[in-house]
C-alpha cells in the first residue's frame, strides 16, 4: 500500500505546485518550497558520500550504534524517505514536520525550533509563511543579479524598433547597444546565479548568496557540471517557449469566431492553468540538479582546503562535521611533470567550459526573443524568465 | 543549383558587376532608351491612375471602421469621392501567402500564384510573376516611357524593387516599369561620386566594393541598362535638395509621400504605385508603430491628393486606387492580436477604395469581391485589358 500513498502524495504535491505556479503569490511560494527540497537534496549528496567513504573503510560493519541522522537519511532511504518527501510537509501549502517527528531536520534549527510541538493550523501557516519568506528573499538575490539584464533586453527591443521605425539612422546602435549589454550581462550572471541560489538554499541564509568567493570555488571545482546545467537550461527552455508562444495559433480554432472576449480569456487562463503542469516540474528538477551539481562542488572545495570551515554557512558545516566529511584531504604531490600536465588541461577544459556554457545560455536567451518575436507578451516577456526566476506562466492579454 | 541561377550568375558578373561600375554615369543614363517599349504604340490619352499599397498589412478595423479608425482622411474624407470595397478578400488557395510581396504581386498582376524566393532564401521575397504587370499592359498597349510607370518602394524592402516586370515571353523587361526609392538613390550617388573622382586608392576600391554590393541586389539584371536620363536629373534634384548624407530627406513612408510628390512634379508618370510599408513594424511588438504608420500613409494620402489637386494635367485626370496588401491577424489570445499576418482568416480580408474622375461617388459596396480584381480594373481605368488577370473589373466604381 505504502506506493498508493507515494503516489498520492506525490500527485497532491505536483498538482499544488502546478497550481501556485498560476499566480504570482503562489510562485514566491514555490520558489520558497523548492529552496528547501534543494537543501535536502545538497545533504543527501554529501549523506551518500559520507556513507561510500564508511563503507569503504568498513565503519559501517563494525558501528553499533545507530548512525548519524544525516547518515541515516542516506542509509535507511527508504525509511527516511517518508519523513522527507512522503508526508505532507513536502508540500509547499502543508506544514514541516516537527524536529520530533522527523527525527531530523533539514532546516537549522532557529528556524523551526519555535515550531515544535504546536497546532496542525499554526504549522500550516507557519509552513506557509516560511516557504514565503524564503521564496521572497531566493526570488529577491535572483532578480538583483537577473533582472538588470532584462530590464536592458526590454528597453533595447523596443528602443532598437522604435528607432528603426523612425528610421533615425544617427542613434542606430543605441537599441543593439543596450540589447547586445543585455545579453552579455545576462550570460555573465547566469555563470554565477544557479550555484548561488543552490547555495542560498543550502545554507538557509540569503546573505549567502553573495558570497563569491565561495560560489566561484564551487563553480570551478564543477565547471563540467555546469556546462551541463546551462544545457539543461536550454533544452528546458524549448517546450516553456514553445507553450508560451502556442497562442499565436489559438485563433484557428473552428469556434473562435464565435467566441466573446470573455470566453476567449477563459481558454487562454485554462491553458495557461496547464502549463503549469510542464513548467513546474521542469523548474523543481532544474532547481535540485542545481543542488546536486553544488553538492558535489563545495564539498569537492572543502576537501580540497579550497574553502574553509569559516567560509560555510552554519548548517553547511554542522552537516559536514556530522558527516565527519568536513576535513581537507591531504593528498600526495604528483611530479611537476604531472602537475603541469593536468593543471593545462584542466585549464583548457575550463576554457572550453566556460565557452560552451556561454553559448548555451545564448541558446537559452535567444529562446526569448524568438518567442517574443511570435508572440509579444510586453513587459512580462522580458522581465520574467520561469526557469530562472518566478516559476510565473500566465500570459493573459 | 538550377541552370537558371548559374546564368543569373554569369550575367551578374559579366553585366552588373565591375564592368558595369566602369562606364560612368553619363553612359547609364544613355541607356535609358533600352527603357522604351519596341513598338511604336499609341499615345495615352486616358487618366493617370495611382495605386496606393496601403500596405505592410493593415486590417479593415484600423482603417475603415469609423468608430476604430487611424485614416480618418481616407474614411471620411476620400471615400466620399469614391466607391470604398468593404468586403474585398484575398482568396483561400492552399499554399498562397497573405504577406507583402504576395500582396503586391496579387494587385499587380491580377493573378493569385505560389510564389519562392528566386534563390529560395529564407525570408526573402525576390519573386518573379508569371504573367504582365499592369504596368507592362499600359506600356505594350501605348507608348509610355519607363520613366512615367513607377513604383515608388520603401528602403526596409529591396526585394520589392525587382517587381517592374514579368517573365512572360510577350511582356517582359522590354515593358518594365521604372523604380524610385533610397536604393536607387544610393546607386545613383555612388556612380555619380566614384565618376566625380570624389575618392582615390583604398577609399575608391571600398566604394567601388559597396556600389557592386548594391547592384548585386538587382537579382534581374536590370541595373546594367541605366536608370534614365529622366531619372537621372531626378535624383541631381533631390541630391541638391538632400545632399550626400541620407540624414536630410524625409523617412520611412514619409519618404514614399515626398518621392510621389516629385515625381508628379518632375516625371508626370500615367501609372505609378506606391508601397507604403510601416504599419507592419507591429511585427515586433508596439502596437503603437501599427496605428502610426496608418495614420502617417493617411496623411501621405492627404499631401498627395493635394499635389495632385494642384498640379495640371493631374486635376480631375487621376484615378486614386487604395487598397492593402494584406490583412492581419485577428488573435484575441495574444496581447498584440495583430502582430502577424499568418494566412489567417483576417489576414485575407481587406479592402479598396477608388476616386476620381469616372468613378462613383459616395458608393459603399459590401458584396465580397476579390483582390485580384484590381489589375482588371486599373485595365478598364487606362484603356488595356489584363488578359491574364484572374479578376473581373470592379463594376460598382464606374459611374
Amino acid at each position: 500500500m505504502r506506493w498508493v500513498w507515494t503516489a498520492i502524495l506525490f500527485a497532491w504535491k505536483y498538482v499544488v505546485g502546478s497550481v501556485l505556479c498560476f499566480s504570482l503569490l503562489g510562485s514566491v511560494l514555490v520558489v520558497g518550497w523548492t529552496y528547501r527540497a534543494m537543501q535536502r537534496t545538497t545533504r543527501q549528496r554529501w549523506a551518500s558520500y559520507s556513507l561510500s567513504l564508511r563503507e569503504r573503510a568498513g565503519v559501517r560493519g563494525q558501528s553499533t550504534e545507530a548512525p548519524h541522522p544525516v547518515i541515516a537519511e542516506s542509509i535507511g532511504y527508504s525509511e527516511v524517505r517518508r519523513d522527507l518527501e512522503h508526508l505532507p510537509n513536502s508540500s509547499p501549502l502543508t506544514p514541516t514536520l516537527s524536529r520530533r517527528e522527523r527525527g531530523q531536520d533539514p532546516w537549522p534549527s532557529w528556524i523551526t525550533q519555535w515550531r515544535t510541538e504546536q497546532p496542525t493550523w499554526r504549522r500550516v501557516v507557519g509552513s506557509l509563511w516560511l516557504n514565503a519568506k524564503i521564496g521572497g528573499q531566493g526570488i529577491f538575490n535572483t532578480w538583483v543579479l537577473t533582472l538588470p539584464p532584462c530590464v536592458l533586453w526590454l528597453f533595447g527591443w523596443y528602443d532598437g524598433w522604435n528607432n528603426s521605425f523612425h528610421k533615425g539612422y544617427e542613434q542606430s546602435w543605441v537599441g543593439p547597444a543596450i540589447s547586445w549589454l543585455g545579453i552579455v550581462l545576462f550570460i555573465a550572471v547566469m555563470f554565477y546565479v544557479p550555484m548561488a541560489q543552490a547555495r542560498q538554499a543550502s545554507s538557509g541564509d540569503w546573505r549567502s548568496f553573495y558570497d563569491w568567493r565561495t560560489v566561484r570555488a564551487v563553480i570551478r571545482r564543477r565547471w563540467y557540471a555546469c556546462v551541463g546545467l546551462a544545457a539543461a537550461y536550454a533544452l528546458a527552455s524549448l517546450p516553456v517557449s514553445v507553450l508560451k508562444t502556442a497562442p499565436l495559433v489559438f485563433d484557428r480554432a473552428p469556434d473562435y469566431a464565435t467566441l466573446t472576449d470573455a470566453q476567449v480569456l477563459d481558454r487562454l487562463r485554462g491553458y495557461f492553468l496547464l502549463c503549469c503542469f510542464v513548467v513546474f516540474p521542469l523548474f523543481v528538477a532544474l532547481r535540485l540538479l542545481a543542488a546536486r551539481v553544488y553538492a558535489g562542488g563545495l564539498l569537492a572545495a572543502v576537501r580540497a582546503g579550497e574553502v574553509a570551515a569559516a567560509d560555510l554557512g552554519e548548517t553547511e558545516d554542522q552537516t559536514l562535521r556530522a558527516l565527519e566529511i568536513h576535513e581537507p584531504i591531504e593528498r600526495s604531490r604528483p611530479h611537476a611533470v604531472v602537475r603541469a600536465a593536468t593543471g593545462l588541461g584542466w585549464r583548457l577544459g575550463r576554457l572550453a567550459g566556460g565557452v560552451a556554457t556561454a553559448l548555451l545560455w545564448f541558446a537559452f536567451l535567444a529562446q526569448i526573443y524568438v518567442s517574443e518575436f511570435l508572440n509579444y507578451h510586453l513587459v512580462l516577456g522580458w522581465l520574467n524568465q520561469p526557469l530562472v526566476q518566478l516559476p510565473w506562466f500566465r500570459y493573459l492579454p | 543549383m538550377s541552370q537558371g541561377m548559374d546564368r543569373r550568375q554569369f550575367l551578374s558578373r559579366v553585366v552588373g558587376g565591375a564592368g558595369a561600375i566602369a562606364v560612368g554615369p553619363e553612359l547609364f543614363a544613355q541607356s535609358a532608351e533600352s527603357g522604351k517599349p519596341q513598338h511604336s504604340g499609341a499615345d495615352y490619352r486616358g487618366p493617370n491612375v495611382i495605386v496606393v499599397r496601403f500596405g505592410g498589412g493593415v486590417r479593415r478595423r484600423e482603417t475603415i471602421d469609423p468608430d476604430e479608425t487611424y485614416a480618418p482622411f481616407l474614411l471620411h474624407d476620400l471615400a466620399k469621392r469614391g466607391t470604398l470595397y468593404t468586403a474585398m478578400t484575398i482568396a483561400q488557395i492552399e499554399g498562397l501567402a497573405t504577406s507583402h510581396g504576395e500582396g503586391t504581386l496579387n494587385i499587380l498582376t491580377g493573378k493569385y500564384d505560389k510564389y519562392t524566393d528566386v534563390d529560395n532564401q529564407f525570408l526573402r521575397a525576390r519573386f518573379e510573376p508569371k504573367v504582365p504587370t499592369i504596368f507592362e499592359y499600359l506600356r505594350k498597349t501605348y507608348a509610355v516611357p519607363a520613366h512615367q510607370t513607377l513604383i515608388i518602394n520603401s528602403e526596409d524592402r529591396t526585394d520589392e524593387e525587382f517587381y517592374t516586370f514579368s517573365n512572360s515571353h510577350t511582356y517582359g523587361v522590354d515593358y518594365r516599369s521604372t523604380v524610385l526609392s533610397l536604393y536607387r538613390y544610393k546607386t545613383y550617388l555612388l556612380r555619380e561620386q566614384i565618376a566625380a573622382g570624389m575618392w582615390t586608392g583604398d577609399v575608391l576600391r571600398e566604394k567601388q566594393k559597396e556600389l557592386a554590393e548594391l547592384t548585386q541586389l538587382d537579382h534581374r539584371m536590370t541595373d546594367a541598362q541605366g536608370q534614365g536620363r529622366e531619372i537621372a536629373a531626378f535624383w541631381s534634384d533631390w541630391r541638391r535638395d538632400y545632399g550626400d548624407s541620407g540624414f536630410k530627406n524625409p523617412r520611412g513612408d514619409r519618404l514614399l509621400t515626398e518621392l510621389a510628390v516629385r515625381a508628379i512634379d518632375r516625371l508626370q508618370p500615367r501609372l505609378m504605385m506606391i508601397h507604403y510599408q510601416d504599419p507592419d513594424y507591429v511585427h515586433w511588438g508596439n502596437l503603437s508603430h501599427y496605428t502610426r504608420g496608418i495614420a502617417i500613409i493617411d496623411e501621405g494620402l492627404k499631401r498627395l491628393v493635394a499635389a495632385v489637386d494642384l498640379t495640371p494635367g493631374y486635376r480631375d485626370n487621376t484615378v486614386f486606387v487604395i487598397v492593402p496588401d494584406c490583412g492581419r491577424d485577428d488573435n484575441r489570445f495574444m496581447s498584440v492580436p495583430c502582430q502577424h499576418h499568418f494566412n489567417s482568416k483576417a489576414a485575407h480580408e481587406v479592402w479598396a477604395l477608388l476616386f476620381g474622375p469616372g468613378i462613383a461617388k459616395g458608393v459603399v459596396v459590401d458584396k465580397p469581391v476579390d483582390q485580384t480584381m484590381i489589375a482588371a480594373t486599373v485595365g478598364r481605368l487606362m484603356g488595356f485589358e489584363a488578359t491574364a488577370a484572374e479578376g473581373d473589373v470592379l463594376q460598382e466604381a464606374f459611374a
